[in-house]
């Protein structure tokens, strides 16, 4: 028994002097090292993942289905072209006014081009591992989107070559959100709700309704107002509380990420 | 020479199998991404070797998989060094067979081990405030996956592997409690 304690006490100092060696840097030389191994490795296995089981390809029963979808998606695409045309022109007029304020940009964002090279093997959060860190100026808390402008997470861990990103639908995830609806109605996105996210404390008298777009409120530090979260997809309204929810699905498959952007806010980096 | 070629081949074996693991979580569709393939691996080597180093192994492979977790540093190699210890010495002073049983049992306990002695090393942090993560009611979900999926898959393994090799085949082990 004396010789199982004696045992357990070793192993047990080994541990703790390698956290401690860890959080004082010392081993970051063989932690990049490992990396270095396996990363190749990480990133083709994760890339093969994304390609199989592809859920973006649709199928159809009949001809009828396929000559309706496509209808619908000729509807949607004027719909938007109609959208763009009348974000053009508010952009403008925006940028107008913003001169005859003497308007100043108090904060430059800059972006860093990244790619996915693994995810998270634990059950306890949603995370993506991407190829550049410290040495690119990026810290932890700087925000995350897709090529196409949608937000995606935070940087929650940074080491010299490589970050971890914290995914929106990550049971720890908080954003500070707006909905694009009469009242532009506050509240907060947060994760931990499988591949859909929910946002919470929306005032109960404000009227939001399925299919109303989720952006980012700017309310937060460091992340830009207007960045796209996703779309209404369910309400949850119960009477006699101050709050509703709304279950929100987001604009891109959080599954399947392969290349991002980290916006990196040029003030906090100098 | 012949020492250093050694440890070269337990090291690239290392890589090896820390690729495999980030693979079949990548790859397997849900819940069989939730196999814990460390677990697996160290269990039939413990069976097959009867050696402590298996612990060392769980050590070296727990610390690369703490490069690739978001949760706090130092989690994951506690809980798995320690489990895989607590395992080894159940193997070596209670269970008295090599058989895809054992296999299956110590598989089970190896995994209620770790994911006990994660959860409670997880509270303590929270308490410290050293870490603001929760622990939600999907993750304990997870768990139960993970050591279901696992237990069967080792179980078989051993099965399949006890029919081609001697080191696997089912026998008394040498320290047990109760010997025939």
């Amino acid at each position: 028994m004396g010789k199982k304690i004696k045992t357990f006490i070793s192993i047990t100092i080994v541990i703790i002097l390698t956290i401690v060696f860890h959080f004082a840097g010392w081993l970051s030389p063989v932690e990049n090292f490992l990396h270095s191994l396996v990363k190749p490795g990480s990133e083709l296995m994760y890339s093969v993942s994304i390609s199989i089981d592809d859920e973006e390809t649709e199928l159809f029963s009949d001809s009828e289905r396929l000559i309706q979808a496509y209808k619908d998606l000729k509807t949607e695409l004027l719909k938007n072209k109609t959208d763009l045309a009348e974000l053009q022109l508010l952009q403008d007029e925006n940028k107008e006014l913003k001169k005859q304020l003497n308007f100043i940009e108090v904060n430059e964002y800059s972006s860093v081009g990244v790619n996915v090279i693994g995810k998270n093997t634990e059950p306890t959060g949603s995370t993506l591992i991407v190829d550049r860190g410290e040495k690119d100026k990026i810290k932890i808390g700087d925000i995350v989107i897709t090529r196409e402008g949608v937000l995606i997470g935070k940087i929650t861990s940074v080491d010299n070559y490589f970050s971890i990103v914290r995914l929106i639908n990550d049971s720890q995830s908080k954003v500070a959100a707006t909905i694009t609806n009469q009242e532009k109605s506050i509240g907060l996105i947060e994760g931990g709700y499988g591949i859909s996210v929910h946002m919470n404390f929306i005032p109960q008298n404000e009227i939001v309704e399925v299919g109303d777009t989720v952006v980012t409120s700017g309310l937060e530090e460091g992340i830009p107002r207007g960045l796209l979260i996703g779309k209404i997809e369910a309400i949850e309204k119960e009477a006699y509380q101050p709050f509703q929810k709304a279950v929100i699905n987001p604009f891109v498959n959080l599954e399947k990420i392969t290349l991002a952007s980290i916006i990196i806010n040029k003030n906090n980096s100098n | 020479m012949e020492f250093l070629g050694k440890i070269l081949l337990i090291f690239f074996s290392l890589i090896f199998l820390i690729a495999l693991s980030l693979g079949a979580s990548y790859l397997l569709p849900h819940p069989f991404s939730n196999i814990n393939i460390i677990f697996l691996i160290l269990i039939i080597t413990m069976m097959a070797r009867d050696s402590g180093l298996v612990v060392w192994i769980s050590f070296f492979i727990h610390f690369f998989l703490e490069l690739y977790s978001s949760t706090p540093f130092g989690l994951i190699l506690f809980s798995g060094t320690i489990s895989i210890l607590v395992i080894f010495w159940l193997y070596k002073n209670i269970f008295t067979n090599r058989s895809w049983y054992s296999a299956m049992s110590l598989s089970v306990l190896a995994l209620l081990s770790y994911r006990l002695i994660y959860v409670l090393v997880f509270t303590l942090l929270q308490l410290l405030g050293l870490t603001n993560l929760i622990l939600k009611k999907t993750t304990f979900i997870t768990f139960g996956w993970e050591i279901l999926f696992t237990c069967l898959i080792t179980g078989l393994i051993y099965f399949i592997l006890s029919r081609f090799f001697r080191s696997f085949k089912a026998s008394p082990i040498e320290h047990g409690l109760f010997k025939v």
